[in-house]
């Protein structure tokens, strides 16, 4: 199970596929007009939001602080 | 089962000039690309060489939005240096241009299939052996004795196959460019703007496409950046030089800039355009390299075909007649452009002053870069070579 880290924003994206471009973990998705990241396949390396022309791609800050604090733990 | 000699996946200039190639050869050729209309959008400035064009084409007037015949440096102290170097430039309109390219495809035998989106390749232990698509929401899988990625920045062809051909971060340029009307330009000038402040760690372009409308855009380097993105930078730029200017097109977009990637070729399948990192380092320009790329691999690709031996060794071919051919001079372009992109605007502005003195009409390319790297002798011989020097 992953929570929810990165997403989207459809009003910025402008398909242009620079995220998925450097996306080493082939964790986003684009067809013609439709984007995702597939949160399981996503290494948190935060790549995609960094190349993002128009900073479309949010990160969850407390997400990804959890997710962080339960790899600690194990 | 659809079988296919050939399956080139994208439709833009890398991929139809490389399907053309081919079926002139004999081949047996499909095309997919996952958009609905070829050539639009594109996220390209649209300006090519245009004798380099010649070199590959027969140009048609329709395709030419704006002759090129001088261009401007502007440094960020605001000193302009024009030059009007003898050889001509055109700004292309892409979406007449693709289609062209497509067309030449098509009567040349290819087959075609638009909205068809590639959500895998079939691999037969290391050999790949055709395609995965979405089609109408239906898949259906069509095999091909080679699979040629022309799939663009985003490309994942390669690394379906096993390939790695990831763009790191580092060599990833993001950019933004609007088409802007109702600007006071010249329209036979391209502009190049450099600065921290304008494009830091990249340049802006004006790239007219009429009398009175240009595209105009930047690529930045995210590391020098900060707080800014390409649109907020381009943003910036136009509410203080173009008030009064109206967008009538805006995308954003990425350019690779870095050194030739090891391997664009495997078992069955080979890699073409900005898929393979074959954009210009220094210029961001890929629309003649991918042409040049497309011709060899399709010709090498048919060949192999009809030799039955579409191993990644045969195919390899294409690889060493490409860098041979321009993928050295995108090495020397690459160190030219890490030592540039460093500069600063004080770096700048010193080579203004030294380009000042020399008359425009003396402002060639290899006279401006062999200014530019005055601080780096070693390199001239690398300007030397990509400017076509002897």
């Amino acid at each position: 199970m992953s929570s929810h880290i990165i997403s989207i924003n459809k009003d910025l994206c402008d398909f242009c596929g620079v995220c998925v471009g450097v996306c080493y973990a082939n964790a986003i998705i684009m067809k013609e007009n439709q984007i995702c990241i597939n949160n399981e396949n996503c290494k948190q390396c935060f790549w995609c939001a960094d190349v993002c022309p128009v900073w479309a791609i949010e990160i969850d800050k407390h997400a990804y602080n959890s997710l962080r604090k339960e790899s600690g733990n194990e | 089962m659809k079988k296919y000699d050939i399956i080139v996946v994208g439709a833009g200039p890398a991929g139809t000039t490389t399907a053309r190639k081919a079926a002139e050869k004999g081949a047996s050729v499909l095309i997919l690309d996952k958009k609905r209309d070829i050539g639009i959008p594109v996220r390209c400035a649209e300006g090519v060489s245009e004798q380099s064009l010649r070199n590959l084409i027969d140009v048609e007037d329709t395709w030419i939005a704006q002759i090129i015949t001088k261009s401007k440096f502007v440094a960020p102290d605001g000193t302009e240096i024009e030059s009007v170097p003898g050889e001509r430039g055109l700004i292309l309109h892409r979406k007449i241009f693709d289609i062209a390219l497509a067309e030449k495809a098509v009567r040349a035998g290819s087959h075609i299939i638009t909205r068809a989106y590639v959500s895998g390749v079939i691999k037969n232990n290391e050999q790949v052996t055709g395609v995965r698509i979405e089609k109408n929401g239906k898949e259906e899988e069509i095999k091909a004795s080679v699979v040629i990625g022309a799939d663009g920045i985003e490309s994942h062809i390669g690394r379906w196959a096993g390939l790695n051909v990831i763009n790191k971060k580092s060599y990833m340029l993001p950019c933004y460019q609007m088409l802007l009307s109702n600007i006071d330009i010249d329209p036979e000038c391209v502009e190049f703007y450099l600065g921290e402040k304008v494009a830091p760690g990249g340049y802006l372009w004006i790239f007219p496409k009429g009398d009175c409308i240009a595209n105009v855009g930047l690529g930045i380097d995210i590391e020098k950046a900060g707080q800014k993105n390409p649109f907020t930078c381009l943003n910036e730029f136009i509410k203080k030089k173009f008030p009064h200017s109206a967008c009538l097109s805006m995308t954003a977009g990425g350019v690779t800039s870095g050194p030739s990637p090891s391997v664009i070729v495997g078992n069955g399948l080979m890699l073409v355009g900005d898929a393979a990192f074959q954009i210009n380092p220094l210029t961001g320009g890929g629309i003649i390299n991918s042409m040049i790329a497309g011709e060899i691999a399709g010709r090498v690709a048919a060949e192999a075909v009809q030799e039955g031996n579409v191993s990644a060794k045969r195919l390899a071919v294409y690889q060493k007649e490409w860098y041979k051919k321009e993928g050295k001079n995108n090495d020397r372009s690459y160190k030219i452009k890490k030592v540039v992109s460093q500069f600063t605007d004080a770096d700048f502005n010193k080579i203004a002053e030294l380009l000042l003195p020399i008359p425009p009409a003396n402002r060639s390319g290899y006279q401006i870069f062999k200014k530019v790297l005055f601080k780096y002798p070693h390199l001239i011989y690398d300007v030397a070579k990509v400017f076509g020097v002897k």
